[in-house]
């Protein structure tokens, strides 16, 4: 097993440029000629197509579902009411988008012209739509608190706070210090309130499973990005032993952003049902209105900050009170929305005296899930903002202060002894805001016209940290044709894992990386691996696992060449496939397999690591405002992130202008909208989503490497941590093109115009 | 289940229409149809695609006319003469929806549809466009101002269809433009103007102007009070300004999801002195 140091090895092979190259994305060609096959394309011969009759009531009894009607239409094979599902379903419907009854037909249309056919009876319930009201003695019960229906890992709790009594999935409070005397001794104490939007993931691909029974075992056929956890928690919820349930991936996965890393109780537990109850193999598929109300969102969050500095800049005492809405079911992981606005202040500042309360809690509105740095991205919105208005009251330069109070290399956290590993932020800062003023533009003279600047800094660690220990495993496989297969635990959602497995495959043994092929993922190879490709943990411990097999093949061939050549084994050099030895013999690699391998070379990998490395950013926005419209445009964005080692710069490049559409997303535009629980857009026309055009004339990025000791060539992870800062820098910026705090983002035009007309400015 | 007929000429088009009447929905370019079908806000029995029917088909220009069938698409016509020639409709056609629904919409179908918001009227109301309209008992005329009679309300008998659309493209004097405000490009407007102006020979005063504006009512409409406070006037910045204040008298929006009635009043006005500043800017005067 490696334990990941940056070795003499990684130093010699740097000069072949395969780790820390631009290697154009394998599957880039497949997926732009339109030739990749993703889980909506698999049609079976024999599938049964699922339609699914939904609720339009966010709180009800089911009194009564006749199926009779449905079950009168040919080619209808199979209806089930939600009270006759498999598994921990209940007569009741929580959310506009819950499952009513389900349909299995010979072709969609007629599945869904059955579920039409469905007569059915509810009663409704009163209903509650906000979090910070549902927690109150007098609100309707949703759930009683800590709810189990086997979905996630929930901590048990106790709650002094008499305030929250019901519907509570979750709570965590922390204290560091003595927070009354921080207070006491600041110079200056700022509270600010913040809430954040319910954002849709929006993929391209909607969610779509297959289910088929194979005996006692439900195969799923579908992109779940962590699959291990997935499969515990459909085999909790359907009441099976998780070794029962096998989740394959298609050929191609589906994006995800969060919105593919946990099972949805809306689409496996019902495909499951259904596929049971006829014995065929049945595919449900959710259209774009279902992708938005019956998956999950962005936890809307409420924050209530408070900081106290001293006059010249230090922070002494902080407090972060977080109220997030977990909605209709713990799909959500509320738990982790709550434990990473804990965190997170504390991972990138130094403070002393800290308080933190946090609860989650079940209502009536559309659940909320996994999504981009969960729950990291909304605490960093609001702490950056809050900063900055800080910085503001005490006459302190943004940059200067946040940088006077930053966390560093070695700094001991006071919630954990653990001291940080590679810390890249002040770097960050720096460079970030050099390669930011190279940018800075001539102004216009059109009195129309305000400009603003805004700086933010945000953390999010790499691994999810749910467990103290996190590893994985990989196979690689040798054939007689040249090329090495890599069975791993990861799954490539376009973040481009499986070109960085290339790459590390050619960078170890030799063999090029156009000869490297990577095997979905499916749970019932060999190994291990529990959570997937979630929390940009893919390249740090999954590339480990990769790099551990790769080396271990490579002194296979190694001794093997040595052998065939007549030489010591530290003489040969691999190159493009051929191992050669220091007289200009060579042997193609293929040609070292033995007649005991059979037809194949197999080794093996491993990795584990305690760590949960932290990566940084810190971003830069300028915006431009239409005085006379409320018209936001984001003119320019530096994203200056520290990501230990830079294996692919191209692809960190890719996801860094990623993470800045979906933060102005956060910031400026996209919500679903919900009235009493009821969508008021949900649909691509009017929930916005931002094409190029909204995207930053200039983005630059600029990446820092600060060498991460625990992760393969000093590696850490990217994807998720890109996110946090981006939009907190655009509210910034917009702070400061308009003079106004804008604390409840997506700031639309109309609200910032409607602010800058107002009669108190003037 | 929804019976699909495909005509191939206007013959049959207009006798299929005439069998069915409303049970019948005609199928242009399917663009906003599907996503009322979707919604299951339509459920037709029959649907009618014209896009076959070649007499539909293309945009002809005559020495005064310009004729737009049916069934051409926001494509073909962006990718025509007549959008570089008539500014305000290569405008507008760059700024609806995305590519492929460009590539699948038609002129006919947005017409037809009648929604108050759809990029494509105003333009073409300051055109003073006259919609074909066909049946098995001919053909009848209308001013498309005339046409669209009320929220997503069309003049057509249940038997009547969009043939085609009919405007003056002649006159090289003519500036104009297409200003619109979204939430995101290419998402539906908050408010749209078209613009389209006629000065005097040094193009210091207004010969004629026309004003219309979509989102702002039950249905895109000419803005009258402003087109009638600047004919004749002088083409300043500050006339312009003025006369663009007006443009509340005309319009009657609704809070949506787009933005506040109030809001709109607003971008309004400010599109109207946005749009015509850029058509005179067009006409080369020196202000």
């Amino acid at each position: 097993m490696s334990r990941l140091r940056r070795d003499e090895r990684t130093v010699q092979r740097q000069s072949e440029r395969v780790v820390g190259s631009d290697v154009p994305k394998i599957d880039a060609e497949d997926k732009v000629a339109g030739d990749a096959r993703f889980g909506s394309d698999l049609e079976p011969d024999d599938v049964l197509y699922a339609a699914v009759l939904y609720s339009t009531r966010t709180h009800a009894e089911i009194d009564d579902v006749d199926l009779s009607p449905a079950m009168a239409i040919d080619g209808v094979e199979c209806a089930l009411a939600r009270p006759d599902f498999m598994g921990k379903f209940d007569d009741r419907v929580r959310h506009y988008g819950d499952v009513i009854a389900a349909i299995a037909a010979t072709g969609p249309e007629t599945a869904d012209r059955a579920v039409n056919a469905i007569d059915y009876d509810l009663t409704p319930l009163d209903a509650v739509h906000d979090a910070r009201e549902a927690v109150d003695g007098d609100a309707p019960t949703v759930h009683p608190n800590n709810l189990d229906i086997a979905q996630h890992a929930q901590h048990d709790f106790t709650i002094e706070n008499e305030n929250y009594t019901k519907n509570i999935d979750d709570y965590h409070e922390l204290t560091v210090g003595d927070p009354d005397r921080g207070f006491e001794e600041a110079d200056h104490v700022v509270t600010g309130e913040y809430t954040t939007p319910r954002v849709s993931h929006c993929n391209l691909d909607t969610h779509c499973t297959i289910a088929e029974w194979d005996d006692d075992t439900l195969v799923l056929t579908e992109t779940l990005a962590s699959h291990g956890r997935s499969q515990r928690e459909i085999a909790g919820f359907l009441e099976i032993d998780p070794e029962r349930v096998k989740i394959k991936e298609p050929p191609s996965a589906s994006s995800s952003f969060g919105g593919r890393s946990l099972r949805k109780l809306t689409v496996e537990p019902v495909a499951a049902s259904l596929a049971r109850e006829v014995d065929r193999p049945v595919r449900l598929q959710l259209d774009r209105e279902r992708e938005f109300v019956s998956t999950a969102t962005r936890h809307q969050t409420q924050f209530t900050l408070e900081t106290g500095i001293t006059a010249d800049g230090e922070i002494t005492a902080m407090s972060v009170d977080v109220v997030t809405d977990t909605g209709a079911y713990p799909n959500g992981v509320g738990h982790v929305v709550l434990k990473n606005s804990r965190d997170r202040p504390l991972d990138v500042y130094r403070i002393p005296n800290y308080e933190y309360e946090g609860v989650a809690a079940f209502t009536n509105n559309v659940p909320g899930g996994e999504y981009r740095a969960i729950g990291s991205t909304q605490l960093t919105f609001a702490l950056e903002s809050h900063l900055d208005e800080v910085a503001a009251r005490a006459g302190l330069d943004r940059i200067t202060f946040r940088r006077k109070n930053l966390v560093e290399e070695g700094y001991v956290r006071p919630h954990t002894e653990v001291p940080i590993g590679s810390c890249g932020v002040d770097d960050c800062l720096e460079r970030g805001l050099r390669r930011f003023e190279e940018l800075e533009r001539d102004e216009t003279g059109d009195p129309r016209i305000t400009r603003g600047w805004g700086v933010a800094v945000g953390a999010h660690p790499t691994t999810s940290g749910a467990t103290s220990e996190d590893s994985s495993e990989a196979i690689l496989t040798l054939t007689a044709d040249g090329t090495v297969t890599a069975h791993t635990g990861a799954v490539d959602q376009g973040q481009g894992i499986d070109t960085v497995i290339a790459q590390i495959v050619g960078h170890e043994t030799g063999i090029p990386t156009s000869r490297v092929d990577v095997e979905p993922f499916s749970t019932t190879d060999r190994f291990a691996d529990h959570l997937g490709s979630i929390a940009s943990r893919s390249t740090y411990i999954i590339g480990a696992a990769v790099r551990d097999a790769a080396i271990a093949l490579e002194r296979e061939l190694h001794d093997r060449a040595a052998s065939a050549l007549d030489v010591s084994a530290d003489a040969i050099e691999i190159q493009d496939g051929v191992a050669a030895s220091p007289n200009g013999e060579g042997i193609p690699v293929e040609q070292l397999l033995s007649p005991t391998d059979g037809d194949e070379l197999e080794v093996y990998g491993s990795a584990s690591s305690t760590e949960t490395p932290v990566s940084y950013g810190a971003h830069f926005a300028a915006v431009e405002v239409d005085v006379e419209t409320g018209d936001v445009d984001v003119l320019t964005f530096v994203a200056s992130q520290d990501v230990g080692h830079a294996i692919n710069p191209k692809m960190i490049e890719g996801q860094l202008e990623g993470a800045i559409q979906h933060g102005i997303e956060f910031a400026l535009y996209s919500e679903l909208q919900l009235d009493r629980g009821m969508p008021k857009n949900a649909n691509l026309a009017d929930y916005p989503v931002i094409s190029p055009k909204e995207m930053p004339e200039d983005v630059a990025c600029e990446i820092v490497e600060s060498n991460e000791q625990s992760g393969p060539y000093g590696a850490k992870g990217v994807g998720t941590p890109s996110m946090p800062p981006v939009a907190p820098a655009i509210m910034n910026a917009l702070a400061d093109a308009t003079g106004n705090r804008f604390r409840d983002p997506p700031i639309d035009s109309e609200t910032v115009y409607t602010e800058l007309s107002s009669e108190d400015r003037r | 289940m929804t019976e699909y007929l495909k005509p191939v000429d206007r013959e049959s088009a207009r006798r299929y229409l005439d069998e069915h009447r409303d049970s019948a929905k005609i199928v242009a370019g399917g663009q906003s149809l599907s996503l009322l079908l979707r919604q299951g806000l339509l459920d037709p029995d029959v649907m009618i695609d014209i896009s076959d029917v070649d007499e539909f088909s293309g945009i002809e220009t005559g020495p005064d006319r310009v004729s737009i069938g049916a069934v051409t698409t926001y494509e073909q016509l962006e990718s025509h003469p007549v959008s570089s020639t008539v500014e305000t409709l290569g405008d507008s056609v760059d700024v609806i929806a995305d590519r492929q629904v460009r590539t699948a919409g038609t002129i006919g179908g947005a017409i037809s549809h009648a929604d108050p918001s759809l990029d494509i009227v105003p333009p073409l109301l300051c055109l003073d466009a006259t919609v074909r309209i066909g049946s098995v008992d001919g053909e009848r005329t209308v001013p498309l101002e005339e046409f669209h009679d009320g929220y997503m309300a069309a003049d057509l008998a249940q038997n009547e269809l969009v043939e085609g659309i009919t405007f003056d493209g002649s006159a090289s004097d003519w500036e104009s433009n297409y200003a619109k405000h979204s939430r995101v490009s290419g998402g539906w407007a908050t408010v749209g103007i078209a613009s389209r102006v006629r000065t005097t020979d040094d193009r210091d005063a207004f010969t004629d102007v026309r004003i219309a504006a979509a989102a702002v009512g039950d249905t895109a409409v000419r803005l009258s009070s402003v087109e009638d406070a600047l004919i004749g006037e002088p083409t300043d910045r500050e006339t312009v300004a003025d006369a663009a204040s007006n443009a509340t008298a005309d319009i009657d929006p609704l809070d949506d999801l787009s933005g506040s009635a109030e809001y709109k009043k607003h971008l309004a006005r400010t599109l109207v002195e946005r749009s015509i500043n850029r058509t005179v800017d067009r006409t080369g005067g020196v202000r």
